[in-house]
């Protein structure tokens, strides 16, 4: 991150050294060029004047030069007609003589010598030309010399003297030619030069310029993208402002931070991203600042106040950078404290909590700095109760030698002492500043660091608990004692049931036995009533056997083990019912027992408590031909009842509470025989099984009784 | 059935009226095998392998023993337990013949290989029947093991 802001710094400072530089030196090709391009154009413009000015005296020569060789001619011919002419015609033809002569020696003298080699020398023809004029003038004069004249100016004309003016001619005209040639090579010349001068314009100024140009374009492409990435990625809200607070740019993350698009505020003030009193305030300070340049502002972290789209309230810290560019801008640089606020508020919690929890444990909490003498550093308000130290200070300027009871315990707190390998959680009598002694559990972790030892943990006074450790002890030692003797009671008592069984019944066989025997072997001595003695003492042993029967039964019922597993009633009651019909094929009954009924409870009571209950109701409807059981269960106030109901002889209710009694009968054994314990038993298997049992009846109208039979969970629920 | 010499009996019992009642039954229903009494359950260990008073009594092992539980000195189910043990008596039929009822007597004496459990009943005319059928169906039905095996 450092580095890459060192290499922007890099880029944003060698661009404006190359700026530089390309203004320099284009300043300098702009004043050469302007120099030898002015200089030429000076050179050019001299040389074409005089060229031209030139050219139009050579013009003039060839023409004075022709015209002196035209008049030559014409002389020739005046002379000629002169010479021919009637004397009324000659001063006309003599005058005209003069005329030329007068213009041929004008035009000769306007012309100027040629180079020698061109034609004549000079001299030698303007002789000539002068004896020619000289010629022409006597002749126009007339007189005797005039016809010799005019037979001379023929001659001359036809003479040498016309193709030496036809020879000045051209060698005016060459001189021209000769004239252009050389302009024709300083045109040549000047192009030359001019493209020469292109050429190293080009070569040494245009092309280092392009080449640095491009780099300049690459370097602030550069810039560009790496300004965007930093303004677009930024996770800090990014804002620019000009001079008058407008809103110039806003990046994503303050889109995300004042839930506003860039599009919608840019142009806008940036007053609306502040609540008052700094949205009325926020012109003035930009104006002073502006003004007097005050930079109380700019580069240092602030924690401002901002609005949100929706109009909530949030803080953000604020760093204000100007960018002194072509215009003064503004950047505010925004990171959202809102997170960091909450997170502050949430740690200040946790201590607050921490603090407190330290603070209102009962449980003593400490830090012992391992020294010689060990002292606590640290304890919360329990440790100072604890030790009934009057303050925290008293306890902590406390040597901890002091606090021991036992010598031994003082390697406790020592340098050497780990509790990791000398055991912690150790129950220690300590001592209290005011001297008492108490028990003390103390659990410690060793902590080092920087070559000093800390030992951190909590103690608790132990006291209270050792007491009631000890009277715990003291009556578990009792429970396992009752425990035992329980045991051997019910041992005894397995024993007396057995001997029950076994050695009641024996007496009453043979009561039974020799009271048959007698019948057999003596009935001639005993008389009727003495026989009908005789089966009474029978039966009554019978019946004797049979109450020993159900004790024994009952006694195996509260005895057995509960296992519980699913239990289909409904399958159950159908099994005894098709028994109980096998047993009396001749009774008619009509059985209604519902699909479905199930419970979880020990098979062979629950089967029991069916049989008994059944065997009740096919027992007491012997007497009626429409006799109905039904079997079913139904919900009483979320309870699950199964019932067992029939239409038989029913009972009183008034006798309802007896029903369930041991030995306890509402009929006449004459009536109904049975001995009393069928309900009792069932009573006993369904309080076995955590439930009731319940009883309904009316006389000659039947009964009803319906047992509960609660799940496990509910049964401990009930007990806990 | 009056086949010579007829195997006898042997009645672990100590309750002499029960042993009466047995001996009446027998008699009542026409068993006349000779019956061994052993009092407790020593006596009949002693009888069975021949160690002291029945030693060479020469009736060899009995056709079937009826075998009460609650014993003097050595009870039913110890003397059920050797007799299975030793291969001498290992097929002898036993029948227990109790006035005990519990069902945990019931499973421990067929574990230790009773031929059959009787309950006896108070009324005696039950009493009858049940010897009158027991009887029946190991003195005459049944086929006895081989004597020595």
């Amino acid at each position: 991150m450092f580095h890459k802001m060192m290499a922007g710094w890099g880029l944003v400072e060698s661009a404006e050294l190359s700026s530089k530089r390309t203004l320099r030196r284009m300043t300098r090709a702009h004043g050469a060029v302007i120099v030898i391009v002015g200089a030429l154009a000076l050179l050019v413009h001299i040389t074409l004047v005089d060229r031209i000015g030139a050219m139009r005296t050579y013009a003039r020569f060839i023409d004075h030069a022709g015209l002196e060789r035209m008049y030559l001619q014409r002389s020739a011919l005046l002379a000629m007609r002169l010479a021919s002419a009637p004397p009324a015609q000659r001063p006309i033809l003599r005058a005209a003589l003069r005329r030329q002569a007068h213009i041929m020696w004008k035009l000769w003298r306007s012309l100027p010598p040629v180079r020698a080699g061109h034609g004549y020398p000079h001299g030698q023809l303007s002789a000539r030309l002068a004896a020619f004029v000289a010629a022409l003038r006597a002749a126009a004069r007339g007189g005797g010399r005039a016809t010799p004249s005019l037979k001379g100016i023929v001659a001359a004309a036809d003479g040498p003297l016309g193709p030496a003016l036809n020879r000045r001619v051209h060698a005016y005209q060459y001189a021209a030619d000769q004239d252009n040639i050389d302009l024709a090579h300083f045109s040549r010349d000047q192009f030359f030069l001019m493209i020469s001068t292109l050429g190293a314009l080009t070569l040494f100024i245009f092309m280092p310029l392009w080449r640095l140009m491009r780099a300049e374009i690459r370097t602030m492409n550069d810039l560009i993208a790496y300004n965007r990435t930093l303004f677009e990625g930024a996770p800090d809200a990014v804002v620019v402002i000009d001079e008058d607070g407008t809103i110039e740019a806003f990046n994503p993350a303050a889109e995300v931070l004042f839930g506003r698009a860039a599009e919608e505020v840019q142009g806008q003030r940036v007053e609306i991203l502040m609540p008052e009193p700094d949205r009325s305030q926020h012109a003035g300070y930009l104006r002073r600042h502006l003004e007097t340049g005050e930079r109380h502002i700019i580069g240092q972290l602030r924690e401002v106040t901002a609005v949100h789209q929706n109009g909530s309230l949030f803080s953000v810290e604020l760093s204000v950078g100007a960018i002194d560019g072509s215009r003064r801008r503004f950047v505010g640089l925004l990171r959202d404290l809102t997170a960091r606020k909450a997170a502050e508020h949430a740690l200040e919690l946790v201590h607050q909590r921490y603090e407190a929890l330290v603070n209102n444990i009962s449980a003593g909490i400490f830090r012992v700095e391992a020294a010689d003498p060990a002292r606590f550093v640290e304890v919360n308000p329990a440790m100072v109760a604890l030790f009934e130290a009057p303050r925290r200070d008293a306890l902590l300027a406390q040597h901890l030698d002091a606090i021991f009871v036992r010598d031994e315990d003082r390697v406790i707190f020592s340098k050497q002492w780990d509790p990791e390998t000398l055991g912690t959680d150790r129950e220690i009598p300590l001592r209290t500043l005011e001297g008492r002694e108490f028990w003390a559990v103390i659990s410690v972790v060793r902590k080092g660091d920087a070559g000093q030892v800390y030992f951190d943990g909590f103690m608790e006074d132990v006291t209270e608990r050792r007491k009631a450790a000890k009277a715990l002890a003291a009556l578990n030692r009792d429970l396992r004692k009752r425990v035992i003797d329980l045991d051997i009671a019910n041992q005894e008592l397995e024993a007396f049931s057995y001997s029950v069984s076994h050695d009641l019944r024996a007496p009453l066989r043979s009561i039974d036995g020799f009271s048959q025997a007698l019948l057999e072997d003596y009935s001639d001595q005993v008389d009727a009533t003495g026989r009908d003695y005789l089966s009474r003492v029978r039966a009554a042993s019978q019946k004797m056997a049979q109450l020993i029967d159900d004790i024994l039964h009952i006694s195996r019922v509260s005895r057995a083990r509960l296992v519980r597993v699913p239990v289909d009633i409904s399958a159950v009651a159908r099994e005894i019912a098709d028994t109980l019909g096998a047993n009396e094929p001749g009774r008619h009954v009509e059985w209604r027992i519902d699909d479905g009924v199930g419970v979880m409870a020990d098979t062979i009571l629950i089967r029991q408590v069916l049989t008994n209950l059944l065997a009740n109701a096919w027992k007491f409807t012997a007497k009626r031909t429409d006799a109905i059981i039904e079997v079913g269960q139904e919900s009483k106030q979320g309870v699950r009842e199964i019932f067992v109901a029939d239409n038989g002889a029913g009972f009183d209710m008034t006798y309802a509470d007896r029903l369930f009694g041991m030995f306890q009968r509402l009929h006449a054994s004459r009536d109904f025989d049975g001995t009393g314990i069928g309900l009792a038993i069932v009573k006993r298997i369904v309080r076995r099984h955590g439930g009731d049992v319940y009883a309904n009846g009316e006389v000659g109208r039947g009964a009803r009784f319906s047992f509960t039979i609660p799940e496990e969970d509910d049964i401990d629920a009930l007990h806990s | 059935m009056r086949s010579i010499p007829e195997r006898c009996i042997l009645l672990v019992e100590d309750n002499p009226d029960d042993e009466m009642l047995t001996r009446r039954a027998f008699a009542k229903n026409n068993i006349t095998n000779p019956v061994v009494i052993a009092h407790d359950g020593a006596e009949a260990l002693e009888y069975l392998f021949d160690e002291k008073t029945h030693a060479g009594g020469g009736q060899g092992l009995p056709l079937l023993t009826l075998l009460d539980l609650k014993l003097p000195k050595v009870d039913g189910l110890t003397v059920l337990r050797r007799l299975r043990a030793d291969p001498r008596t290992r097929l002898l039929p036993v029948v227990i013949l109790t006035s005990s009822g519990e069902q945990q007597d019931l499973v421990e004496s067929y574990g230790l290989g009773a031929n059959s459990y009787i309950r006896k009943p108070v009324d005696f005319a039950q009493f009858m029947e049940a010897v009158r059928q027991l009887g029946l169906y190991w003195l005459v039905l049944n086929s006895a093991p081989p004597t020595h095996v």
